[in-house]
């Protein structure tokens, strides 16, 4: 098949992440596996302990000494310098890994103020990366990508922009800035963890029209990171579910949402307040996050499941089975009731 | 990962207090624990030094002029000995200066008892004459040699560490009364009397140090006695060594004043006291112990420093930096040159091993830290 | 509807000195002119984004931070209170009466106190009860807030987020006051254990007769809690109603844009519009009495900008800020209905 014509850029296969810490090893990431398409967004979401993290860290080659990535895993990578890569084989320091971020794998963090240092002016940051991955041009022609970037993220003035620091912008702009720095060199890929996470709600609203307007304009494929179901909605075509470092529910996001195929999900989703279950008690999920350190065994939910099925779920460990439509479950009680002829998605419905 | 089996009692982690915490993150660290040991090493031999000395620190033996070190051996030419001797001294003139040489006698063997009688001390009020170890026959030994009057080098070296400790110790004490009263006020009430001790305390700061001490040591009337200097030499310590101190203390109480948590003190009823004893004093105190112990090398050397200089403690009182001083001349350095050398090692040993243990505290003094 | 607290005029400027020789001084205007009643039983809902005083007034309130003007009353049984000129030894009473829990659990309790310590402290405090009644109220708060009671010897570093906010739950309610702010309680927690605690406060106002002031940004959250809403910004108070009004009918801007950017879990109602540059007026220089929102209201007018609108009632329950609703420079007749107003987009679950 034509390299180009390939629509799967970014294949995880079999992830698997341990890290050792003090009283024993924690599994961070346990067996994950999803495809990404070109011109994609796909949200990942999970709370705390769920893996997000250290599955963006192995993305973009970043993982802490202290992590250990089981062999068997891939992260193939259908870049256009160096052909389809695992970027699992890559060693930390490599020359490619140099040439993949920033450039065909752009990074959009939580925190902006963390990123822009306060001693440089935006040009600055801007004459950085083009230096580094487009070499040769002349201030001039670096000022001009960089003010048609910072016109195309909506930043009212950019000529000004460029000649101010990053303290003289507000949290909403920083955010702009970062993304015409990452989009700048063109990438296929973006990973953003958070992005709007730190901003004001009227904010995230303008980033997130904005990152779907991008999206669409460059033909982007973009890892959208967060803990909120409601952003999530608003911007990803599909959405992975994620729980103790395992992919519970993987499918286009309003089927996920509306009609969950996990029980963890559509315990998540009841659990949202709006105005009008006011005076209802919220549906909460039994139990809290176990220990990192305190794996359950067999399914990881099946503590906190309320349809637990005794004999199976702590016993064994369920398998992410497709089912129609593209979607994914990791759930023995699913399995079960699908046999037997049950309708699956009426099961864990809101 | 070889601790993976034990099992873990969940509640007795969770119920181990601050410190304990901190103990064992210090304990992991080896440069902490030999510091610290060998610091103990030290006090123990100060404290102990009355029993520990074999010979009195002032008695002056003519018969062993700058003599050399005398080192324990269990056998030599003569043979294997089970009980450790030294050799003793012969003294001759040389024929041209006239001054007198000791050696080592090899052909005479000193055996040393242990636990025998030698000088009488008190300890706790009892009065005891019983030392560690001394020379046969109430010989005199000198392990570390002796200097120009025949005083034993060993023995004054330990009377010296038990000096030039004890002053470090209650130097950095008092420092740290004066730097809490005033640094804790400065920082706990703010406003204008933060503003107006801050510029007090610079004022104190810009003084230079050395011109200062020796205006002070040198205000000493003669005809004080060595204990009443000592305390005085502590107070001048103190006085100089508070700026400093103030300064951290009162950022420590700057900075912990708006912490959540003693807001929420507040709005639970509690009483400035309260806050200050229960809340601000109990977080501080760990990041002070550091600066504490870091302070410490500092008085040391301001101690050996002024008496090095003649300022400061004067014999018969005994120092690191006395011993030092009296070690000043070119015959010593010549002949003798470990009357010059032991006491500089200590110091050296004593500062080293407190900063390492203050870096090691430091490690250890935020164990809440998860280590994922 | 007795209130129990109600908030006058009141005022909390900072300045931000220059320097001891400079005269130039900058005042922020954290809370600038805010007048709230807050009826007995009730929950108040105060919403507002970043920087626009929701925190400074919760913490006026607790007397943590100096009003520059203004009053706030307190109504115990029939007594009027005013706790802007309260004596510091009378406020220790009073803190039987008003409580706080705050925002970060992780920084809101002492980390060398265990938490039968931090949860008794109230009590050691104010000496309500004899020494060895303590243990039995503190043991009694803690299975209420469903805390082990093995835990209570523990120190709060070994515990999660949502487990800490229990505990300065119990702290708070230990003394079973009449009124609680609570500032930002669920902010910092993952969603599950977010419902939790809002069950949680949720039984404890029943149970224990309690009104809130529950400050937050989440707008779903804060409506889901509250009975009223109030809707601040930049110090100023823009909206205020009963929840299921403001957000069928919202009448301010400002409470329109901020309700059609909340990210609705069951439809897309986000990106529809494809504006993305910033809308913001630039070039207008505000005064003292221009209305904060004017560079970002799609309705500025001149009296915008040399007016301030005043918060005025324009039903019995619903109050504005707007001179779209007072000043006779908006032709009445022509303005759309706020259903028809652009940004006019309502949130339907």
């Amino acid at each position: 098949m034509n390299r180009d014509q390939n629509p799967t850029l970014l294949q995880v296969k079999n992830l698997t992440v341990c890290f050792r810490a003090h009283g024993g090893t924690i599994l961070a990431v346990n067996d994950l596996s999803f495809d990404l398409n070109k011109n994609q967004i796909l949200g990942i979401v999970g709370e705390s302990g769920s893996g997000k993290s250290v599955t963006m860290q192995n993305i973009l080659g970043i993982l802490p000494k202290n992590g250990i990535v089981d062999p068997n895993s891939q992260i193939k990578f259908n870049s256009s310098r160096y052909g389809e890569i695992d970027l699992l084989k890559l060693k930390p320091k490599e020359k490619k890994w140099f040439k993949l971020r920033g450039s065909e794998i752009g990074i959009i963090f939580q925190e902006p103020s963390a990123v822009l240092s306060p001693i440089y002016k935006i040009f600055a940051y801007f004459k950085e990366v083009i230096d580094l991955h487009l070499p040769g041009k002349s201030k001039t022609e670096i000022e001009q990508m960089a003010a048609d970037m910072l016109a195309k993220v909506g930043i009212p003035n950019p000529s000004q922009c460029l000649a101010q620091y990053p303290f003289e912008l507000s949290g909403g702009m920083k955010q702009r800035v970062l993304i015409a720095l990452t989009l700048v060199t063109r990438p296929k890929l973006i990973i953003a963890d958070e992005p709007t996470t730190a901003l004001d709600v009227t904010v995230q609203a303008q980033i997130l029209r904005l990152l779907k307007k991008l999206q669409q304009e460059f033909e982007l494929s973009i890892i959208f990171i967060s803990h909120n179901l409601g952003v999530i909605r608003q911007i990803a075509d599909q959405v992975l579910v994620m729980y103790l470092g395992e992919a519970m529910e993987l499918g286009l996001t309003e089927d996920v949402i509306n009609r969950p195929l996990h029980p963890y999900t559509s315990l998540l989703v009841k659990a949202i307040p709006h105005f009008k279950s006011k005076g209802n008690p919220l549906v909460t999920m039994p139990g809290s996050i176990p220990n990192p350190l305190e794996r359950p065994t067999g399914c990881p939910f099946h503590p906190r499941c309320p349809f637990v099925l005794n004999d199976v779920c702590s016993k064994q460990h369920p398998a992410f089975i497709n089912y129609e439509n593209g979607r994914k479950s990791r759930c023995f009680y699913l399995e079960k009731h699908k046999s037997r002829g049950v309708p699956v998605e009426t099961h864990f419905r809101n | 990962m070889a601790k993976k089996n034990k099992p873990i009692d969940a509640q007795k982690i969770h119920t181990t207090t601050y410190w304990k915490l901190v103990w064992i993150h210090f304990k992991k660290h080896k440069a902490g624990k030999f510091g610290f040991y060998t610091l103990l090493f030290m006090a123990l031999c100060g404290i102990f030094a009355d029993f520990l000395a074999p010979v009195h620190p002032q008695a002056r033996d003519s018969l062993a002029i700058l003599a050399p070190a005398q080192l324990p051996h269990f056998f030599d030419s003569k043979g294997f000995s089970l009980r450790p001797f030294v050799y003793g001294i012969k003294t001759k003139r040389d024929p041209i200066t006239l001054r007198p040489i000791a050696t080592l006698d090899k052909s005479k063997r000193v055996y040393l008892q242990f636990f025998s009688h030698g000088f009488k001390y008190t300890l706790l009020g009892i009065p005891l004459d019983v030392h560690l170890i001394t020379g046969e026959n109430g010989q005199k030994i000198h392990f570390l040699g002796t200097d120009e009057f025949g005083r034993d080098l060993f023995s004054r070296l330990l009377y010296a560490t038990k000096t030039s400790l004890s002053i470090g110790v209650l130097g950095v004490l008092t420092a740290f009364v004066l730097a809490l009263i005033i640094g804790g006020i400065s920082g706990y009430f703010g406003g204008i009397i933060d503003y107006l001790i801050q510029r007090f305390t610079e004022i104190i700061r810009v003084i230079p140090v050395i011109p200062l001490y020796m205006g002070l040591a040198a205000a000493f009337p003669k005809d004080w006695s060595s204990s009443k200097i000592y305390f005085a030499i502590t107070i001048i310590l103190g006085l100089i060594g508070w700026p400093t101190l103030s300064r951290r203390i009162r950022s420590q109480f700057l900075s912990l004043k708006n912490e959540d948590y003693v807001l929420a003190a507040t709005v639970a009823g509690a009483s400035s006291y309260r806050i200050i004893s229960r809340h601000l004093l109990p977080s501080f105190i760990s990041y002070i112990i550091i600066d504490l112990v870091i302070s410490f090398p500092y008085m040391i050397l301001s101690e050996t420093a002024l008496s090095f200089i003649g300022l400061g403690l004067r014999p018969p009182v005994l120092s690191w930096g006395v011993l030092l001083q009296s070690a000043q001349r070119i015959e010593v350095i010549v002949h003798s040159p470990l009357l010059l050398f032991a006491p500089a090692f200590c110091i050296f040993v004593a500062i080293l091993s407190f900063v390492i243990i203050g870096d090691a505290l430091r490690d250890a003094a935020d164990p809440y830290k998860t280590h994922y | 509807m007795k209130p129990i607290l109600e908030i006058k005029d009141l005022k909390v400027y900072y300045q931000l000195s220059k320097g001891f020789f400079q005269k130039s001084k900058q005042t922020i205007k954290a809370v600038n002119k805010v007048s709230l009643n807050i009826p007995k039983g009730q929950t108040i809902g105060l919403v507002g984004e970043s920087g626009c005083g929701k925190t400074t007034l919760g913490r006026t309130i607790l007397n943590l931070v100096q009003p520059t003007s203004g009053q706030i009353y307190f109504y115990k049984d029939q007594e009027k209170i005013d706790l802007t000129s309260l004596e510091a030894k009378k406020w220790k009473t009073l803190r039987k009466h008003i409580q706080m829990i705050f925002q970060d659990p992780y920084t809101s309790l002492n980390p060398r106190m265990t938490i039968r310590d931090i949860i008794a402290e109230p009590l050691v405090n104010l000496k309500i009860y004899p020494k060895k009644e303590i243990n039995d109220k503190v043991e009694e708060i803690a299975t209420r807030c469903n805390l082990h009671l093995s835990h209570l010897s523990r120190f709060p570093h070994t515990f999660s987020g949502g487990q800490r906010q229990r505990v300065a739950i119990a702290r708070a309610l230990i003394l079973k006051p009449d009124f609680i702010v609570c500032d930002e309680p669920v902010s910092a927690l993952d969603v599950s254990t977010q419902a939790d605690i809002l069950n949680l406060l949720t039984e404890f106002k029943l149970d224990f007769d309690l009104t809130y002031l529950f400050i937050g940004h989440d707008l779903s959250v804060v409506a889901y809690i509250s009975d009223v809403i109030a809707v601040m910004y930049k110090g100023r108070l823009v909206e205020t109603g009963p929840t299921d009004q403001i957000f069928t009918t919202p009448k301010h801007p400002y409470t329109q844009l901020l309700l059609s950017s909340v990210p609705a879990i069951d439809q897309r109602n986000l990106i529809q519009d494809q504006e993305i540059t910033i809308f913001e007026r630039n070039d207008l220089t505000l005064g003292e009495k221009s209305c904060p929102f004017l560079p970002r209201c799609p309705y500025g007018e001149t009296i915008c900008l040399n007016q301030e609108p005043e918060l005025i009632p324009i039903s019995s329950e619903r109050f504005v800020a707007c001179h779209l609703f007072s000043s006779s420079q908006f032709d009445q007749s022509t303005i759309a209905q706020p259903e028809e107003r652009p940004h006019a987009t309502t949130l339907s679950h």
